[in-house]
């Protein structure tokens, strides 16, 4: 039995000081130092907001995507982009929002389609959470989440970072230095579309078409709708940017894109426009069909303001940013 | 259910032991294997329920024909072995060949679900069939042919087992004990441990490797290390699955054959072949080789006899013509080392045993490539990639570091240089584990020679240092159980 007990101590001992050595010692991947960076910016830019303000809530989709700038010029109303990173899974981006909203706020959610879906933890939350938000542990939806977490993260993958990291990072993107204080990338990303990214775009198959029973919100979804209905935020549902396809204004997508705006009729969502209002074309996105370059993000942005001003009283031009 | 899958650590394995221990401790052993059997039904329909039928329905086939063998009512014993042996070939040609054959007849494949373990669970009862026959047995109850062939830790990727010797260990030493459990537990962390930490990784390395090859020329040291991935992939994947039945087995007090024997330290393909999933050679050559005439019919005829049991080897692994030319290349080189051993003898010396192993250990690496590729123009690029017939480049960042680049091309049409870091560093470990430390058997003192398959064993004794290696095995093997989704074991799909 002594025995027993002295695997186990191993077993936690290894597990502590692995989790040290990614937190303190290691150094993190580009993502990671990404998110750490623009979450600490974008919640420092809704914290700095005292009235109701709308809050963006998706991956990185929803944060190359819209302008909180653009969009409280055009509304009257602090426009917050907590737009992230897609790889953080719909609960994570879900559970770290109610952080930045307070009674009276709006959470518009325009998640990327594959984030109504619960996932398993991926590395890129796993790296986050053990290095930024380790409490996140006590608080993951599922106790497996947890170890997925806690292991999610290989020695393997650590040394890779590494050695990644030996090399200067040159890409525009990835950078938290990019991100305004409202929390608006500000990269002019169509200066820097390579041919590769184009013919990415062009071979890229489309979405897989989900359908949603309105009766029954999917799990990532409503632990969030009851959060915001206990603590009286204003569900909002609008759409990240995609690549437009002819195939999406056909079933079985139409069907798809009005189950889910469904979904959110029933929780209490205001719907904020339609799918195809929010589509672009290419030359409006960047390397990926969910990521849009400044001439997306500036579309995407009029037409979200466009839909909150017909679901709510705006001031154009009157607010100041948060400074 | 997967050995390295949570559900089967958490929850299978512990409720089996328990119940298993339960039953044996208040009812007796019989009740306690059939509490076995059962979970080895829940452990084998986890996959697909309806697999169940096909199994049992071999099963019960196949009892009924040892049955007629093994009374005298039967006037022609050997034809109805022949039947029940062809009733089992039948069966495998139609569930795993059928659309080999049609897709050769340039048909439309059928929709036919490959039940899982097929290829063992038929083996098995094919080798049981012949023993009956020979009387190598005298009673048979449904109960323990039931057990012999379902016992869940051997069932999906063997190893193979003879019916006499597990039903002797059945009755003699069928027992879960603290002692039982804390012997086999060590050999199961162990092939855990190899199969998550060093084959998963490698396959990391290897696969988008010969994906890439599917569609165009390969760089040279891609190439390599593709080939070398895999060759180190495939021996810890197997041999980790092994030492996990093998553990699994010890759990429940039985001992099942060993497998492998250090392979890749072989001097020699026949060596190799002594070394590398053993219970399958002894198989091929007491089952087919032997009964074809071995090498008693003259050296044109052994070398025929080779050949044929290699090739048919090859096929038994997968139904496509890169299996078959496995095979084949296979019994080529083992009929040049028997061509060798008959014309030079075998050479002694430290430098022709570092060639002999040099040699055996390409060779085998060589056929590995078209037993991993989907086809052969896969093959062919990865081994024209390896011979440095498409073209060789290093990312910019190595030829820097070392500054070779007047003699390498920095195109970086390679792997990136973390690719190529990490693959090299793994690659170094997993050879380093494979060639210099001594394996599962030497590890935990299974006493017997490579070819001797049932081995006595001597329980270790548990102490504060493999206490501390359990849990540093448990702990590295947590990333791949628990933080990942566990990955198929490659003789699965066999």
């Amino acid at each position: 039995m002594r025995q027993i007990f002295a695997t186990l101590l191993v077993l936690c001992v290894t597990s502590v000081g692995w989790i040290t050595i990614v937190r303190y010692l290691a150094r993190p991947s580009i993502a990671t130092e990404w998110i750490d960076g623009i979450y600490a910016k974008k919640e420092a830019a809704a914290a700095k907001v005292e009235g109701p303000k709308i809050v963006i809530i998706g991956g990185s989709g929803a944060h190359y995507g819209f302008s909180g700038e653009a969009i409280t010029r055009a509304t009257g109303i602090p426009t917050v982009n907590l737009g992230v990173h897609a790889g953080l899974g719909g609960e994570y981006l879900l559970d770290r929002a109610k952080r930045s909203l307070k009674a009276g706020d709006w959470a518009v959610m325009a998640l990327e389609p594959q984030l109504t879906v619960a996932t398993a933890p991926s590395d890129v939350l796993a790296a986050h959470v053990l290095r930024n938000d380790i409490f996140y542990l006590w608080r993951t939806p599922r106790l497996g989440d947890a170890f997925r977490i806690l292991f999610g993260l290989t020695p393997v993958d650590v040394f890779a970072t590494q050695l990644r990291r030996l090399v200067p990072w040159t890409a525009p993107t990835g950078r938290a230095d990019t991100v305004s204080h409202w929390g608006d990338e500000t990269l002019e990303l169509s200066k820097s579309i390579a041919p590769w990214m184009r013919k990415h775009l062009q071979d890229a198959p489309p979405i897989s078409p989900q359908h949603f029973d309105p009766d029954n919100p999917p799990p990532v979804l409503a632990p969030f709708f009851a959060w915001a209905k206990e603590h009286h935020v204003q569900v909002a549902q609008a759409w990240t940017p995609l690549l437009m396809r002819p195939e999406y204004l056909e079933e079985p997508y139409r069907s798809s894109f009005a189950s889910l705006k469904k979904v959110f009729v029933k929780a209490g969502g205001i719907p904020l426009g339609s799918a195809t209002d929010y589509f672009q074309p290419i030359d409006c996105m960047y390397d990926y069909i969910l990521h849009a370059n400044e001439f997306g993000r500036a579309r995407a942005s009029d037409v979200l303001a466009r839909e909150i001003c017909k679901a709510r009283a705006c001031r154009p031009q009157i607010a100041a940013p948060p400074s | 259910m997967l050995f390295n899958s949570p559900i089967f650590i958490l929850a299978f394995l512990p409720l089996t032991l328990m119940a298993v221990a339960l039953a044996c401790r208040s009812v007796g052993a019989s009740t306690g294997i059939a509490v076995l059997i059962a979970a080895s039904l829940v452990f084998y329909g986890w996959w697909d329920v309806q697999a169940l039928a096909v199994i049992g329905a071999s099963i019960a086939i196949n009892f009924a024909f040892a049955n007629m063998l093994a009374g005298d009512r039967v006037k022609n014993r050997l034809l109805a072995m022949w039947i029940g042996i062809s009733l089992n070939l039948v069966a495998l040609a139609y569930f795993k060949y059928t659309n080999f054959f049609l897709s050769m007849l340039g048909e439309r494949p059928l929709n036919i679900v490959l039940p899982l373990a097929i290829s063992f669970y038929t083996f098995q009862q094919i080798a049981f069939l012949v023993d009956i026959y020979h009387r190598r047995m005298k009673s048979l109850t449904s109960r323990d042919y039931l057990v012999s062939v379902l016992f869940f830790p051997h069932l999906i990727a063997g190893p193979l087992i003879h019916y006499t010797d597990i039903m002797r260990q059945f009755r003699e030493r069928f027992a879960v004990t603290a002692q039982t459990v804390a012997t086999g537990l060590p050999l199961f962390c162990v092939g855990l441990v190899k199969k998550v930490a060093v084959a998963d990784n490698l396959a990391a390395i290897a696969t988008p490797l010969f994906k890439q090859a599917e569609s165009g020329p390969v760089e040279f040291f891609s190439a390599w290390i593709a080939a070398l991935s895999y060759t180190g992939q495939i021996y810890f994947d197997f041999s980790g699955y092994s030492d996990m039945a093998l553990g699994l087995g010890l759990m429940f007090g039985i001992m099942l054959p060993l497998n492998f024997y250090s392979p890749y330290k072989s001097t020699s393909i026949i060596e190799f072949w002594r070394r590398w999933h053993m219970t399958l050679s002894a198989f091929l050559r007491d089952y087919l080789y032997i009964p074809l005439g071995g090498g008693r019919c003259g050296a044109a005829r052994r070398y025929i006899n080779l050949m044929l049991v290699m090739m048919i080897g090859g096929l038994w692994h997968g139904a496509g013509w890169t299996f078959v030319f496995w095979g084949f290349l296979h019994g080529v080189y083992l009929s040049i080392n028997h061509l060798w051993r008959s014309l030079v003898g075998e050479l002694q010396g430290r430098i022709f045993t570092y060639v002999a192993g040099a040699l055996t250990f390409t060779a085998v690496m060589v056929a590995w490539v078209f037993f991993r590729a989907s086809d052969f123009p896969t093959a062919t690029r990865i081994l024209a990639g390896m011979a440095g017939q498409s073209f060789i480049s290093l990312p910019g960042e190595i030829g820097h570091f070392i500054n070779i680049s007047k003699i390498i091309p920095l195109t970086g049409r390679g792997m990136s240089s973390t690719e190529l870091v990490v693959a090299v560093l793994m690659l170094a470990i997993a050879f380093l584990v494979a060639f210099a430390l001594p394996n599962t058997a030497q590890l935990f003192g299974l006493k017997g020679d490579p070819p001797a398959i049932i081995l006595d064993f001597v329980a270790p004794r548990i102490n504060w240092r493999s206490a501390i290696a359990i849990g540093l095995a448990l702990w590295i093997a947590a990333f791949g159980v628990i933080g990942s989704a566990p990955s198929e074991f490659i003789y699965f799909q066999f």
